[in-house]
């Protein structure tokens, strides 16, 4: 409104001045031409005058300006100068009349306009007129003019306001009330806001254009509003289940970290069921095992909550596969029971009542499988009914299944665990046999050494000592001396023998009686454990534990007692502070067979209470010339039991800590004699004569061999090598002169033992062969012969075994005579 | 611009003082002892008559033909007559002063003056050029009576001249009012 107002003020102002300027512009521009006319009037009128110098006639026609109110002077020029009167209107002007003529034009001073002009006759200029006119008439003109435009602009003004504020009521109100609510709208989103209607016109439809608009959108904005509701509250909806299944997962991959630290089944389940106890959480949980045999679930473990409220409600330890609400388990199936009191009514459900007293309402039992087949199961309860989500099921569901897998691998795991111990454990007997082994043989073959350098020392010695009786008493207690230290050496040596030597063929095995052994040895020993003890006051208190059914079988009685009267002074050597020493015997039964069996080992126990041994010690003390014992030990006890049990294809255990003692167990195999055959019925004739070929490529062995078979009377062929040896037999074959036995060796160049006894076989397989090999020993305890051979003797070549095997692959005696 | 409104001014500046010249030629003839003659001021009217009358179209025979001031009878210019015709020139038409002997002549002026010589043949002459639109001077008393157009008199020793208008309009000639407001009664 003041804007229109002011606006149209400006305007009109800027009009009227423009106006007024323009109209002075234009009446002094019309008092010019009007003036310069009445000029031209009155130079034309005085032309004649001019030429004919009348100066009263100009007079004349300047005195008719008198009529002319605005004309205040006038005055006609000749030349240079006035040519008659001129004309004044004041009789005393300020400004008189130019008394030369001016220039011809024109200028506005001193408040009047003055001009001159030329007056021309006949094309020749012969004077001038000069007019001055007062601006009177401008003045007025143009006071009336701004009187008329302020007048105007009054008028003009109070219409404005007049139609302005008209315009203000039609159109600026609704405009800016519709603005008003537009911007109420959009700053508030308050889309109730409507416009209010006061006219049919154009602005009233654009309210109501702009209502049903902000209609619309209040419709969509309730609508959007409605979806926006529904969403969040889908979002937050998938948000607790992500949250959940997140739950889930965080604990199931706990479960399996924690499962992944234990081997065993019970510390699996008991892993698992505490942390789904913790973090489900449970009121109640325990794993069952199946026994299908018995028809059972049995607990295997329940969790650290559920133990004291299963105590409480006295559950079993084991409920029946058939004929409870778990009896869909067994078909590898999930069972969900939402409210437990459904099977109340059914009989011999006691145990369901107190779960139900106790308000566990709902359980799931989920099997564990492994291979497709159920081994057990999970058995969870909660006290809510309906308790478990489906996602919950499903999330035991498919921790049962981790879990079950979980216990296949820590079964597989314990039993390659256990297949790795054995196999340890075989690793490690068969490598101290063998080191055992190459350790006596090596000192045997010393021993051999040793007593065939002794027997001149000794030898000579004892002759020196009868010849030369003229020997100094010093010489001769010498020569004593070093008898004795060749006895010495002998005993020594004679032992080493004996720590390792093969059992002799010939030394036979006969039934002894374990017990027997022990009491004759608790004897044989009373003075070193009772008697030089107790005179150094120490008391050693000796205990006998004896299976009255030990069975008798076969050993060498006299090796066997001797290796027990080691073990017993060795057990009081480790008692130097007195203590106890036990002796027990027992039958071992194999763990496979039925109880009514006949034991298969007897055990021979010997324990002390003693220092015991430390691990280094325990694990060389089988060795020989180990010794503990400093100086007065010969490191060859032990060593000798090794060697005996060793002949007796037996084993030694040793049990021992340092400070808590030591046990050495004696295992032997209880071994039946065959068709025990009388030593002195044994047939000390030679067998044969037959006619014998042996293999060989050593020419030592040949000589020998051809010595020892000679002796007996049979004809031998020694050739060289296995092809030489084939064909000789061919050619004696083709004589006809075959050999009756062919002996050869195992391994030699070209042609081994193997390959001559399948030549020999193909040629004529009645002919029995013999294999002579430094492998024999293990060859015949394994118990195999290899093809095409039918015996087996071991090197050296002893004769007696020699005979026995000519005898037993002949089949025959040498004939009477 | 600058230059033509100069040009213009410098125009003006000479005609100017051409007119002043003739001004004071006037003034002298009357106010001063060494004034113009009697007759050089009525050479100079003669001359000006040309300016404030009209003659029919058929008056002149072109645009540039020359207007012609015939002198029948003693001349009492004694020449001043063509040394003020001399060069001038009246709207357009250059003037041409002639001494006429022969009355068939008359007809061939444009102003004739009737010198008084030949007062008595006054009628005679005003008769040979009747309606033939010849401007008729004269300066003798009757001649205004006799039918002439202007008659120069002379009142307080100063030139004067009195006009016939009716005869001027008979022969088809236009006089300026201005003049015939100068124009003493007759």
């Amino acid at each position: 409104m003041l804007i229109t107002m002011a606006s149209s003020t400006v305007a009109l102002v800027l009009v009227a001045v423009a106006f007024l300027f323009y109209e002075n512009l234009t009446f002094r521009q019309m008092m010019v031409e009007d003036l310069s006319t009445e000029a031209k009037i009155i130079g034309n009128e005085s032309t004649a005058a001019l030429t004919y110098d009348d100066q009263s006639g100009a007079a004349e026609i300047l005195g008719a300006l008198a009529g002319r109110q605005h004309i205040a002077a006038a005055c006609l020029y000749t030349g240079t100068n006035i040519f008659a009167a001129p004309f004044l209107r004041d009789k005393n002007p300020s400004h008189p009349v130019p008394p030369h003529p001016e220039p011809p034009g024109w200028s506005f001073a001193g408040g009047y306009l003055a001009l001159t002009s030329p007056i021309q006759l006949n094309g020749a200029t012969i004077g001038a007129v000069y007019l001055r006119s007062d601006l009177e008439e401008l003045h007025a003109r143009l006071w009336g003019y701004a009187f008329t435009t302020v007048l105007f602009m009054l008028v003009s003004l109070a219409a404005t306001y007049l139609l302005a504020s008209r315009l203000q009521r039609i159109i600026s109100r609704p405009i800016s009330h519709l603005a008003q609510t537009a911007k109420a709208v959009s700053a508030e989103k308050n889309y109730s806001a409507r416009a209010r209607k006061e006219s049919d016109d154009e602005l009233g439809q654009l309210i109501d254009g702009f209502n049903q608009m902000i209609g619309q959108i209040q419709q969509r904005d309730t609508a959007l509003r409605h979806i926006n509701t529904e969403l969040e509250h889908l979002v937050e909806e998938r948000t607790l289940d992500l949250q959940r299944q997140l739950n889930h997962i965080s604990l199931l991959n706990q479960i399996t970290y924690a499962v992944a630290e234990h081997r065993d089944f019970a510390g699996i389940l008991s892993v698992v069921l505490q942390q789904l106890e913790d973090r489900m959480p449970l009121d109640y949980s325990a794993a069952y095992r199946l026994d299908e045999t018995a028809g059972l679930w049995t607990v295997i473990g329940r969790g650290l909550k559920s133990q004291p409220l299963a105590e409480q409600l006295q559950a079993p330890d084991t409920m029946p596969v058939a004929d409870t609400m778990f009896s869909r388990c067994l078909n590898r199936e999930i069972v969900y029971v939402p409210d437990q009191r459904a099977f109340l009514p059914v009989a011999g459900q006691s145990i369901l009542q107190n779960y139900v007293r106790a308000g566990l309402l709902s359980v799931v039992g989920a099997p564990l499988i492994v291979d497709g087949k159920v081994f057990g199961m999970l058995v969870l309860r909660r006290r809510a009914r309906d308790g478990f989500s489906e996602a919950e099921r499903d999330f035991i569901k498919g921790l049962s299944a981790h879990v079950s897998q979980a216990i296949y691998q820590a079964q597989l795991y314990q039993n390659l665990q256990k297949a790795y111990d054995e196999l340890r454990q075989t690793q490690q007997t068969a490598m101290q046999q063998e080191r055992l082994k190459a350790l006596g043989q090596m000192a045997s073959g010393i021993a051999h050494d040793i007593n065939n350098a002794l027997s001149p020392i000794s030898g000579y010695a004892e002759l020196i000592r009868m010849d030369e009786p003229d020997l100094s008493e010093d010489s001769k207690q010498f020569l004593q001396y070093i008898k004795t230290a060749s006895k010495d050496i002998a005993h020594i040596v004679a032992r080493l023998r004996e720590f390792y030597r093969p059992r002799a063929a010939r030394e036979s095995l006969l039934a002894l009686n374990l017990n027997q052994v022990v009491k004759q040895v608790v004897d044989m020993t009373r003075p070193s454990w009772r008697d030089v003890p107790q005179g150094r006051g120490i008391m050693i208190e000796m205990r006998t534990d004896l299976d009255p059914c030990l069975p008798e079988f076969a050993g060498i009685e006299s090796e066997i007692r001797e290796a027990l009267v080691n073990l017993v002074l060795n057990a009081v050597d480790a008692l130097p502070a007195g203590g106890v020493i036990a002796l027990r015997t027992r039958a071992l039964k194999s763990k496979t067979e039925k109880p009514d069996a006949a034991p298969t080992h007897a055990v021979l126990e010997v324990s002390d209470t003693g220092v015991g041994m430390d691990e280094e010690t325990g694990k060389h003390c089988l060795e020989p010339f180990f010794t503990t014992k400093g100086k007065h030990g010969t490191g060859l006890g032990l060593a000798m039991v090794y060697g005996v049990m060793e002949r007796h294809e037996g084993k030694i255990e040793i049990d021992s800590k340092p400070g808590s003692g030591t046990t050495l167990r004696l295992v032997f195999p209880i071994r039946q004699l065959k068709t025990a055959q009388a030593p002195g019925a044994e047939d000390d004739r030679p067998p044969g004569p037959f006619r014998i070929l042996f293999v060989d490529d050593e020419p030592a062995l040949r000589n020998l061999m051809q010595k020892i078979l000679a002796r007996d009377g049979h004809q031998v062929e020694t050739p060289d090598g296995g092809h030489a040896g084939v064909e000789i037999f061919r050619a004696a074959r083709s004589r006809g002169k075959p050999f009756d036995v062919v002996i050869t060796d195992l391994g030699m160049p070209y042609m081994d033992g193997h390959e001559v006894a399948a030549a020999i076989k193909r040629e004529s397989p009645g002919t029995p062969v013999v294999m002579l090999t430094g492998w024999g020993v293990f060859m015949k305890e394994d118990g195999d012969l290899p093809a095409h051979v039918d015996g087996i003797l071991s090197k050296p070549p002893q004769l007696d075994e020699i005979r026995t095997m000519l005898r037993s692959v002949t089949g025959k005696t040498r004939p009477p005579k | 611009m600058n230059c033509i409104a100069r040009r213009s001014r410098r125009q003006f500046a000479t005609s100017l003082a051409l007119a002043g010249l003739m001004a004071a030629f006037c003034l002298c003839a009357t106010a001063q002892e060494t004034r113009p003659s009697e007759y050089q001021v009525k050479a100079a009217f003669l001359l000006n008559f040309g300016k404030f009358i009209e003659w029919p179209t058929n008056a002149f025979a072109g645009t540039n033909a020359p207007l012609v001031i015939g002198v029948f009878g003693n001349d009492p210019f004694h020449g001043d007559l063509e040394g003020v015709a001399a060069g001038q020139n009246i709207n357009g038409h250059p003037v041409i002063v002639r001494q006429i002997r022969a009355l068939p002549d008359l007809k061939a002026c444009h102003i004739l003056f009737i010198a008084a010589s030949e007062k008595t043949r006054e009628r005679e002459l005003l008769k040979a050029v009747e309606g033939t639109g010849v401007l008729t001077v004269s300066e003798t008393d009757d001649f205004i009576r006799a039918g002439g157009m202007i008659n120069f008199i002379i009142e307080d020793s100063q030139v004067h001249f009195q006009i016939n208008n009716n005869a001027a309009r008979t022969a088809g000639l236009s006089i300026s009012s201005k003049l015939i407001k100068l124009a003493r009664p007759g």
